[in-house]
């Protein structure tokens, strides 16, 4: 699961940056989106959690980075979609305390882990240490930071949109943020029943185990929803329907049409691929089906070729109304 | 169909809005051909076989047929013959040959000149040239105004 929340948001980080640059898309969720792929990368997805830590010290320091840069990430993920939800600038007013803020949730997080007695690098560094009161401040602070965060982006996300596309990304990165909330509310569970020595060995195993699948499910849906915007604008682009109509016909219909000989017809199909405008190429077949009609009345097109072509006429004002609704007859002077 | 130099050309001439319907572009090109124009809708028995449609120029005023059929495409028929105006072509006199049904309204007059769409032939240079002009004519016509992303759709990059 944390394999994949890593490249579906490193693919989403590289759309996301392509349209920038090729586009001139808007920055908003970029450096939110890349520090998350970093956040993520430090959890040994790719390079193995030793190897890094190693390079960092071999205390455990990764652990302290990791947990900055998902703060970092969902802070700039709230910030984001305060400014996208915001009518105008007046939601500035509200982050006007931003550095000052930030450097201090670091500070607060970053504090008590220095004050530990630091260990070798250890994969279980939190259910091992936990008994230290720096260790448990420390990543019950993190946690405690992380749900009021993903509170208040959820909360954020749930407020009426009218565009659809960005109601629908919203709402599953509210859906990913009701998750990392809730599993860190259950992290801080599991470390004060543990740090407290409260509760059975099974109920610390439970709320161990459940912490992953609910942490980097969450991770994993506020991927997706960051990754549905450049989807949708991608499709937009490309004009994907248009394109797939215009390939199909091209295939089905264009040596009845055009009396195109095998190798011209597939160089067409392959340019129908291509080509800028796909709903030009469509209009065209829209045209030359209405004139085949007329000089071969008696041939049909195949079915689901004619359903292609219905579909397109519509798009091209189309039905059976005379044009006189259109333009009415003028009487000459 | 490449749109092509002379079509972006003759598109230009014509001082039309953004986003103009049929009727915007019929008074564009009245405009340039000087003259009214009448529009009616034929059958294959009074325009011909393989015919879709027709440009009749008279001295006083000029006549459209086009044939009946999915309204996109009798548009487009309506637009080849917008564009033989557009692009300045004479016709062939009529003749006593050719004058039946449809001509019978008009009579044998002097001055009055026809060309027609037909396809069932090979298109000559002058039908080619009004086919590919029609086409263009369609991209301005079927046209529409790009939506405008509101301040939360850009900011999710849309």
């Amino acid at each position: 699961m944390i394999a994949a929340a890593f490249w579906i948001l490193a693919t989403v980080f590289a759309f996301r940056l392509y349209f920038v640059a090729r586009w001139g898309s808007s920055t908003a969720f970029v450096g939110a989106i890349g520090i998350g792929v970093l956040g993520l990368f430090l959890t040994g997805v790719v390079v193995p959690e030793e190897t890094i830590d190693g390079a960092l010290g071999g205390v455990n320091f990764l652990h302290l980075f990791r947990n900055l840069c998902v703060t970092a990430a969902i802070w700039l993920v709230r910030e984001g979609i305060f400014a996208a939800y915001s009518p105008d600038e007046s939601y500035r007013a509200r982050f006007s305390h931003r550095p000052v803020a930030a450097v201090l949730a670091a500070l607060t997080i970053g504090a008590p882990f220095l004050s530990q007695r630091f260990v070798p690098t250890t994969p279980s560094y939190v259910p091992e240490n936990v008994q230290q009161v720096p260790v448990y401040l420390y990543a019950g602070l993190y946690m405690g930071i992380l749900t009021l965060l993903a509170v208040s982006v959820l909360r954020i996300c749930l407020r009426p949109q009218e565009s659809l596309p960005v109601r629908v990304s919203s709402r599953v990165v509210a859906a990913g943020m009701a998750l990392v909330a809730l599993a860190s509310v259950e992290e801080i569970a599991y470390m004060t029943a543990r740090h407290f020595e409260m509760g059975t060995p099974s109920l610390h195993q439970v709320l161990y185990i459940l912490f992953s699948p609910l942490f980097y499910g969450g991770v994993l849906l506020t991927s997706l929803g960051l990754g549905i915007p450049p989807i949708v604008k991608a499709w937009r682009r490309i004009q994907l329907r248009d394109r797939v109509a215009l390939v199909f016909l091209t295939a089905t219909m264009g040596r009845t049409y055009w009396g195109l000989s095998r190798a011209p017809w597939l160089v067409a199909i392959a340019n129908s691929c291509f080509v800028k405008c796909p709903s030009v190429g469509l209009y065209e077949y829209v045209i030359r089906s209405s004139d085949q009609k007329v000089v071969l009345s008696g041939r049909s097109t195949p079915m689901l070729a004619g359903r292609v072509l219905d579909a397109a006429q519509a798009r091209f004002d189309g039905g059976v109304d005379s044009l006189e609704l259109l333009l009415p007859v003028k009487a000459p002077q | 169909m490449e749109q092509s130099t002379l079509t972006a050309d003759v598109i230009d001439t014509l001082s039309l809005p953004e986003y103009p319907d049929l009727g915007d572009l019929v008074t564009a090109v009245e405009e340039k051909y000087g003259k009214r124009l009448v529009f009616e809708e034929g059958t294959v028995d009074c325009l011909g076989e393989g015919v879709t449609g027709q440009w009749i120029d008279t001295p006083s005023h000029g006549i459209v047929h086009y044939l009946r059929g999915a309204k996109a495409w009798s548009v487009h028929v309506v637009l080849h013959e917008l564009s033989h105006i557009l692009l300045g072509h004479k016709g062939k006199p009529l003749d006593g040959l050719i004058a039946g049904s449809f001509f019978s309204a008009i009579g044998k007059r002097n001055g009055v000149s026809w060309m027609c769409r037909a396809v069932d032939v090979p298109l000559d240079e002058a039908e080619a040239a009004a086919e590919n002009l029609a086409f263009g004519l369609a991209r301005v016509l079927h046209a529409t105004p790009e939506k405008q992303a509101t301040k939360a759709e850009r900011m999710f990059g849309l």
